[in-house]
């Protein structure tokens, strides 16, 4: 378990921009989506230099598609290195899925976070991919665990298998979102799967390496119809704050980050969210240090 | 399964998510062994099915946002749903290509002329699609580089000739013609302008557009960012040949020859070096011969 860790993340949204600037909360880094200040100049990068000047950032990625078997898109590697270089993020990810590919002869991209088989075919796929941008970063990623709507028939490997692989194999680390392991297993439950949600959770994070995690996440979800989605439009519901302080535990406490995308709340609902997982946190500090506390180790 | 299977499994999914129907999407997946679940897997072929429809729910809305974002006179002009539905075709016809959203919509302009389908919008608005060129020009101009004024190299002008010095101007400038009013009516929505949002109410948008159809006439349209905001403004007809020579690069002496009679050069600099446009001057390179051409001073030497 460290200690002194920085307080709790924020994603740092268009809303906010001028209020967080302004305020200067007490959160310990801002994390950006790395496409939204792509360019070479104007207001965003001019905003996003103030920003840097008081927080460290975190920049997180969407549009990689780093499980993408037809690879990378070098623009938008070139357009990541110019940010990195002129930012010096605390930690650069993105996501653990493709995203581009063929449709008829053109390349497209999707612009949504797509699932990959667990297979060995992509794995290795991702572990080039992903070895390709360290290379070209000179330092490693985090790749984000994803919430899936489609599955496949062909699996090598589990899912925290694969991941298990791709960190050895490649030296990145992982940005584990526990938000999106329980929307997973929620909607493995509609589709019939036996036993509790929340127990299937804390197995997938017991079978990851303990010491593969270099950022958490958590979010909200929300119930559509017969389906779960990962929007991060609410706050954290108490079965993620449960999980996410069983990961707390495990991984031993990582820099965390509230993630709101959507729906985005005032600034004060953010800086609530962040100080419950604060207090999560420093709750399960006080348990490790406490003798006989009964906590599992990590 | 090798990578070769594996671009044929990525690309049928990005298939069935980009198709326009669902019952095709449904069939491209279960024609496709990769999604073919053994029974006893704890997904369901109906939630397949579900998810899906949650990938292909998100483009819809995706394609909305992201292109209301560059396009918000455009959107105002058709109206939010009219505006959806014309988001989720570009999409189909012009799918993105990048991963940054904000590169994505540039062919609106093109593919709104020539969609067969939009004939009835463009007969009630004419200049839609040259009020959408004006705003994807003000987006892309919103992040190109800083400009930073070299107040010290106007010096040039009076140093050298004019055929040896250009005009620099801010990165992003563009001019754009139109055969309607369609930078006025942009800047009667309130985008691209100076003035304060509260100028912009709808009676005022409403009067503007009224004056500006009964005015209707030829416009060139001049985008440029001076700091943080891109702005756009109607070029003056006596201005027009000039500006475009300056952003074509070419030296002032060429530029004042392609202006109005009327051009008044002092003048003009000192309201466009204020406004941001001009920030700076440079000697023009040498004229380099043509590949196959002898240097002038060997043929006549």
């Amino acid at each position: 378990m460290q200690t002194n860790t920085p307080p709790t993340g924020l994603g740092w949204r268009h809303p906010h921009y001028a209020q967080v600037l302004q305020q200067q909360p007490r959160v310990g880094f801002l994390q950006i989506h790395s496409e939204n200040f792509f360019g070479q100049g104007g207001a965003a990068i001019a905003a996003l230099a103030t920003a840097r000047a008081h927080y460290p950032i975190s920049l997180h990625g969407v549009g990689l598609g780093l499980g993408s078997a037809v690879g990378i898109d070098d623009w938008h590697l070139d357009q990541l290195a110019q940010l990195v270089q002129r930012i010096e993020p605390v930690r650069v990810s993105d996501h653990a899925c493709f995203a581009r590919g063929f449709v008829g002869a053109n390349t497209v991209h999707a612009a949504d976070l797509l699932p990959m088989p667990f297979t060995h075919a992509q794995l290795d796929v991702l572990c080039a991919n992903v070895q390709h941008v360290q290379d070209r970063l000179q330092r490693p990623l985090l790749l984000e665990n994803l919430s899936a709507y489609v599955h496949y028939a062909q699996a090598d490997y589990n899912e925290t298998d694969f991941l298990n692989q791709l960190t050895l194999r490649t030296g990145c680390q992982l940005l584990l979102d526990v938000n999106n392991i329980y929307v997973n297993a929620l909607n493995e439950q509609i589709a019939g799967k036996p036993g509790h949600p929340l127990d299937h959770c804390r197995h997938w994070l017991m079978a990851l390496h303990a010491h593969s995690v270099g950022e958490m996440h958590v979010a909200g979800h929300c119930a559509v119809d017969d389906i779960v989605i990962d929007d991060h439009g609410a706050r954290t519901c108490e079965e993620v704050w449960s999980l996410y302080a069983h990961a707390v535990q495990r991984f031993g406490d990582p820099p965390a980050l509230i993630e709101w995308d959507t729906n985005i709340p005032t600034l004060d609902v953010l800086l609530d969210e962040a100080a419950r997982a604060d207090a999560v946190r420093q709750q399960v500090r006080d348990q490790q240090q406490a003798p006989f506390d009964g906590l599992e180790t990590p | 399964m090798t990578t070769q299977h594996l671009l044929h499994q990525q690309a049928t999914l990005l298939s069935a998510i980009a198709t326009p129907r669902i019952s095709d999407a449904t069939d491209l997946i279960a024609a496709c062994a990769y999604f073919t679940l053994p029974t006893g897997i704890f997904t369901t072929q109906s939630m397949q099915q579900r998810g899906l429809q949650a990938y292909r729910a998100n483009v819809h809305a995706l394609a909305a946002r992201a292109l209301q974002t560059p396009y918000p006179v455009t959107q105002q002009l058709l109206g939010v749903e009219a505006f959806a539905m014309l988001a989720r075709d570009l999409w189909q016809a012009h799918p993105p290509v990048r991963g940054d959203l904000a590169q994505w919509g540039g062919a609106l302009a093109n593919w709104m002329g020539q969609a067969g389908d939009l004939t009835a919008i463009l007969s009630d608005y004419p200049y839609l699609c040259d009020v959408a060129r004006i705003e994807w020009a003000l987006h892309q101009c919103s992040t190109t580089a800083d400009a930073t004024l070299d107040a010290a190299s106007f010096v040039l002008l009076t140093s050298q000739e004019p055929f040896q010095v250009q005009l620099l101007v801010a990165p992003g400038s563009r001019a754009l013609h139109s055969a309607w009013p369609a930078a006025s009516i942009v800047l009667a929505h309130g985008a691209g302008s100076t003035e304060p949002p509260s100028a912009h109410s709808l009676q005022h948008i409403s009067n503007q557009l009224r004056t500006l159809m009964l005015r209707n006439r030829p416009e060139s349209a001049l985008v440029w960012r001076p700091s943080y905001a891109p702005h756009v403004r109607v070029l003056a007809d006596d201005e027009v040949g000039f500006v475009a020579a300056v952003l074509a690069g070419q030296n002032l002496q060429a530029a004042l020859d392609a202006a109005d009679a009327d051009f008044d050069f002092t003048a003009w600099l000192t309201a466009n070096v204020q406004n941001g446009l001009v920030i700076g001057a440079a000697a023009t390179p040498p004229c380099v011969p043509a590949p196959g051409q002898q240097p002038a001073t060997s043929a006549t030497g």
